[in-house]
C-alpha cells in the first residue's frame, strides 16, 4: 500500500511534531543544567545548551558524602524483588478471587474493597511494622509492605474472570491438569497484558518510593536511591537557609546539583519503559473490554 | 519435558520468595534477646574492680542530618572514647531534615523507645513534645553535673522551662539576634560609603541611590518573603514577637507589658512608607513581592545592600584583630561584603531553645543518657569526634584548635549547633580567622551579655485561637508582602489589610496572648 502524503496528514504528523518537541525540551533542559557551571546558571539563567561544560554537580552527588552507589543497588533490588513477588503473590489472590469454586471468596473480595477505602492510618502501620514484624532498619520492610494492593488484586480479578474464558479452564482440567498447573500454564501466559502493566505500575512505585525509607530506615547503608537523592536535596536547602551552618563546607551545587539528581533518578526507570509499554499499551484496555 | 521444567523453575522462585519473606520476619527478631543479655553480663564482670559496676547499655540518639556515608567510623571512634569513661556506647540515627519531624512524631506516637533526641523551639517543636509528655523531667539529673550546668547561662535554662521544669538541655551556640545590614565590600570602597553610620533602616537611602545610579548591573537592595525587615527583625522596630513574627501581637522593647497589633503601629506605617518610596524609586527588584527566596541572586552577586541577622559585625571583628570581611552569600567566597550590626542582640524565648537535646520519657536508660549529654557538653575530644569525624580522615588540623574539612572524606556533619556545648568545637574553614583564642570567647561573651527579651520563656499556646490563626495567617499571605515590598500603595492597601485581619479575628489573637502573657507573668 502506497501511502501519500495528504495536506491533514501532514498538518496531523507535524503537529504531533511539534508536539513531541515540546515535550522533550524540559528534559534537554533538565540535562543541560545538570552539566552546567553553577555560577554560568545565576548569571544568565537556564539555556538549551551548557554556557560552561562542568561535571561538579555530578561529582558532588557522587563522589561527595553520600552512598550513592550502594542506594542504587539496594534500590533496584528491592524493585527486582518487589516486582516479581509482588506480581506473584497478586496474581495468585486475584486468581483464587476470580474463580467461582472458592468458597467465601465474596467475604474475601469484600475484605479486599474494605481495605482499599480504609486504611490503619500511619501510626499503627509504623508500629505494626516496627514493633510487632520487626521490619524496621532491614531491607525487607522496603518491599514486603506492598507485596499486595488492593486495587492492583481487584484489576487482576477483573482481568482473570473477564478474558479468561471458563472453557479453558475446563478443558484444562479435563485433559487432567491440577489447579496450580492451569495457572501456571494456561492463566498467566494468557494475562501477559495485566502481567506487565501491573508489573510496571509496581516497579515504578518501587523505584520511586522514598517515604518508607524514610520512616523505617536509619542504617545509611541501606538507603534507596530516591531517598537518599531527596535528602541530598532537602539538606542543602535546609542547611542554605540556616545562618549558624558550617557555611564553608558548604560551597556545593545547589541549582545544578537539583537536575542531576533529577537525571540520575529518572534514567534507568525511563529506559525501562520503551521495553514495556507495548504491553502497556493494550493492556489495560484489554482488560476493561467485555466480550 | 519443557513444561516440567518450567514449572520447576517458577516452584524454585516461589521457595525463594517465601524463604526470603521468612528471614525478613525472623533475622531482626532474634537479634536484641541474643545480644543483649549476654553482653550485659559479660561486661559487667570485667568492669566489678570499679566502685559502682555500671551494666552496659547502647544508647540511641537522633538528630537530623543529610547522609553520611562513613558514619560508621565515628560511631566506632566516637564509642571507643565513651566506653571506658561510662561503659555504654552510642547508637548515631542520623535522620533526613525533610523527614525528621514526621518521623519523630510517628516514633514517639508509637511509644518506641529511644534515648537521646534532637529538638528546638521551631523544629520538632520542643514545648508541643513536653505538653504530649515525650521527654523527661531532668532538672534532677542536670544537678549531679555541675560542669555541664555551668556551661549554659541560667537566662537559657531558664528560657526553657516548661512549668518550672526543664526537659531539655539547650545547646550552647551562638543564640542571639543582632540585625543590621551586609554591603558588599567592592561597592562600599569604590564610593567611599560611610557605612558605619547606620543607626536604622531608613539610613540606607542614600547607599541605595548611589548603587541605582551607578550599578546597573546590581540590585539595590535585597527583598524577598523569606528576608523581609519587619518579620525578620522585628527588634530593628522596637519590636519582639510572641508565638511568630507574622501573627498580630507583638510586644515594644521598651515595654514588656502589653501586647500591640504590630501592624496597627506608627513604626510599620513608617516601614512600608519607606519601603514604597524604596520600590517606586526602582531599590528592589520588580518580582519582589513574590519573590520566595533569592539563593541565586545572592550566588551570583547581584544583591549590593542586604538585611542580616549580624551578631559580630566588622567593626568588632576588626577591634579583635580579626578578618573582618564577611561574605555576602555564604558560600560564594567572590562577593565579600561589611556588616554593620545597629540593633543590639537580644535573647528570645525561640532562640534559648533553637536547638537543644531532649531524654526520652521511654528511655530506659536516662541516667545513662544524662552522662552522655554531659560528655558532649564537657569533653572537648568526644565533642569533636562527633562533630568533625577522625583526624587524618576527615579532617586534619592546621592549627592548635583549628581544622580543615576533608570533602572526600565521607563525614562532614555541616550542623555542629545541634550537639553539646559549641564552646569546644575546633575552628574551620567557614570561621573568621585572626584570632583563634578570641573567636569563641567574642559569641560566648555575646551570649553572658545579650539581653534577655521581655518575655524570655514564655510560649505561645495558638490552641484556643487555632481557627483565627489560620484565618488570620491567609490574610497575611494574601497581602502582607506586596505592602511591605512597596508594591502597592500604602495609602490605599493597609486600610484594607487592617480590615482583613480584624474580620480574620486578630483581636481575639491578641487578647490571648495578652491573656497568656499575664497568666505567666504572675506565676513568675
Amino acid at each position: 500500500m502506497i501511502k501519500r502524503i495528504t495536506f491533514p496528514n501532514f498538518l496531523l504528523n507535524s503537529m504531533f511534531m511539534v508536539y513531541c518537541v515540546l515535550c522533550l525540551i524540559p528534559l534537554f533542559v533538565v540535562l543541560s543544567v545538570s552539566l552546567s557551571d553553577e555560577q554560568s546558571i545565576f548569571q544568565s539563567g537556564y539555556k538549551l545548551l551548557p554556557m560552561k561544560f562542568s561535571l561538579d554537580a555530578y561529582a558532588f552527588i557522587l563522589n561527595g558524602n553520600s552512598p550513592i552507589l550502594r542506594a542504587y543497588a539496594v534500590t533496584i533490588i528491592v524493585t527486582l524483588v518487589g516486582t516479581v513477588l509482588h506480581l506473584m503473590i497478586s496474581s495468585l489472590f486475584a486468581y483464587s478471587l476470580s474463580r467461582k469454586e472458592v468458597k467465601y471468596r465474596n467475604i474475601v473480595s469484600f475484605l479486599v474493597v474494605f481495605c482499599l477505602l480504609f486504611n490503619g492510618g500511619l501510626v499503627p502501620w509504623y508500629i505494626l511494622l516496627s514493633k510487632y514484624l520487626h521490619l524496621k532498619d532491614t531491607v525487607f520492610v522496603l518491599f514486603i509492605p506492598y507485596l499486595v494492593s488492593s486495587v492492583n488484586v481487584l484489576i487482576m480479578r477483573n482481568f482473570f474472570t473477564h478474558t479468561i474464558p471458563e472453557s479453558i479452564i475446563e478443558s484444562a482440567r479435563i485433559d487432567g491438569s491440577g489447579e496450580f498447573h492451569t495457572f501456571l500454564k494456561l492463566v498467566l501466559p494468557l494475562s501477559t497484558p495485566v502481567l506487565a502493566t501491573i508489573g510496571l505500575f509496581t516497579a515504578v512505585f518501587y523505584w520511586n518510593d522514598w517515604f518508607t525509607a524514610a520512616l523505617f530506615i536509619e542504617n545509611g547503608k541501606l538507603y534507596t536511591l530516591q531517598f537518599l537523592l531527596q535528602s541530598i536535596m532537602n539538606n542543602i536547602a535546609f542547611l542554605q537557609a540556616n545562618s549558624l551552618t558550617a557555611k564553608a563546607a558548604l560551597a556545593q551545587p545547589d541549582e545544578t546539583a537539583r537536575m542531576a539528581t533529577c537525571v540520575l533518578s529518572v534514567g534507568p526507570i525511563m529506559l525501562a519503559y520503551p521495553f514495556l509499554q507495548k504491553y502497556f499499551a493494550k493492556g489495560l484496555t484489554l482488560g476493561a473490554v467485555k466480550s | 519435558m519443557n513444561t516440567s521444567k518450567k514449572m520447576k523453575r517458577s516452584l524454585v522462585m516461589l521457595s525463594i520468595g517465601i524463604s526470603v519473606a521468612l528471614t525478613g520476619c525472623s533475622t531482626p527478631k532474634a537479634e536484641p534477646t541474643a545480644s543483649e543479655p549476654a553482653a550485659s553480663t559479660g561486661a559487667a564482670q570485667t568492669a566489678q574492680p570499679t566502685a559502682a559496676p555500671l551494666a552496659p547499655v547502647e544508647l540511641s540518639y537522633y538528630f537530623p542530618s543529610g547522609p553520611l556515608k562513613d558514619m560508621q567510623t565515628v560511631e566506632d571512634a566516637l564509642n571507643k572514647l565513651i566506653k571506658p569513661k561510662i561503659n555504654a556506647t552510642v547508637k548515631l540515627k542520623s535522620i533526613d531534615w525533610g523527614v525528621y519531624e514526621e518521623k519523630m512524631k510517628v516514633s514517639m506516637a508509637s511509644g518506641e523507645p529511644y534515648d537521646l533526641v534532637w529538638t528546638s523551639a521551631g523544629f520538632n517543636n520542643y514545648f508541643q513534645n513536653v505538653a504530649n509528655g515525650a521527654y523527661a523531667p531532668l532538672d534532677e539529673l542536670i544537678a549531679k553535673y555541675p560542669d555541664l550546668k555551668k556551661g549554659i547561662p541560667d537566662m537559657f535554662w531558664n528560657a526553657v522551662k516548661v512549668k518550672g521544669k526543664v526537659y531539655g538541655v539547650p545547646v550552647f551556640q551562638q543564640s542571639t539576634a543582632g540585625y543590621g545590614y551586609t554591603i558588599q565590600k567592592a561597592v562600599a570602597d569604590k564610593y567611599k560609603m560611610d557605612w558605619k553610620s547606620v543607626t536604622k533602616l531608613s539610613d540606607l537611602t542614600p547607599f541605595l541611590e548611589t548603587v541605582k545610579k551607578n550599578e546597573p548591573n546590581l540590585i539595590p537592595w535585597e527583598y524577598s518573603q523569606g528576608a523581609d525587615p519587619f518579620l525578620t527583625a522585628p527588634p530593628m522596630f522596637g519590636f519582639e514577637t510572641l508565638g511568630d513574627a507574622k501573627t498580630p501581637g507583638d510586644l515594644y522593647l521598651k515595654d514588656g507589658g502589653k501586647v500591640v497589633n504590630q501592624y496597627e503601629t506608627p513604626e510599620f506605617k513608617a516601614f512600608i512608607t519607606m519601603m514604597r518610596d524604596w520600590f517606586n524609586k526602582g531599590y528592589l527588584r520588580k518580582d519582589a513581592a513574590t519573590l520566595k527566596e533569592t539563593t541565586a541572586d545572592r550566588k551570583a552577586g547581584k544583591n549590593a545592600l542586604q538585611l542580616g541577622q549580624i551578631d559580630i559585625d566588622s567593626v568588632a571583628f576588626a577591634a579583635a584583630g580579626m578578618d573582618a570581611t564577611g561574605r555576602m552569600s555564604g558560600p560564594n567566597p567572590a562577593t565579600q561584603s561589611y556588616d554593620f550590626q545597629f540593633v543590639k542582640p537580644l535573647l528570645t524565648t525561640d532562640k534559648a531553645a533553637a536547638t537543644m537535646t531532649a531524654i526520652s520519657a521511654n528511655s530506659p536508660n536516662k541516667e545513662r543518657a544524662m552522662m552522655l549529654l554531659n560528655l558532649l557538653n564537657t569533653d572537648k575530644e568526644i565533642y569533636n569526634t562527633l562533630i568533625w569525624g577522625v583526624e587524618g580522615k576527615h579532617y586534619k588540623k592546621v592549627a592548635e584548635n583549628r581544622i580543615e574539612t576533608m570533602k572526600d572524606g565521607g563525614y562532614q556533619l555541616l550542623s555542629p549547633w545541634e550537639f553539646g556545648n559549641m564552646s569546644l568545637t575546633y575552628l574551620f574553614e567557614g570561621d573568621p580567622k585572626g584570632n583563634d583564642a578570641k573567636y569563641t570567647q567574642m559569641w560566648v561573651d555575646l551570649n553572658k551579655n545579650a539581653q534577655p527579651s521581655n518575655a524570655l520563656g514564655f510560649v505561645f499556646d495558638f490552641t484556643p485561637v487555632k481557627a483565627e490563626k489560620a484565618n488570620v495567617d491567609a490574610a497575611i499571605d494574601e497581602l502582607y508582602y506586596a505592602i511591605a515590598s512597596g508594591s502597592v500603595d500604602p495609602e490605599k492597601y493597609l486600610p484594607q489589610f487592617l480590615d482583613k485581619l480584624k474580620k480574620a479575628g486578630s483581636d481575639k489573637i491578641i487578647a490571648e496572648k495578652q491573656k497568656q502573657l499575664d497568666a505567666w507573668k504572675s506565676t513568675k
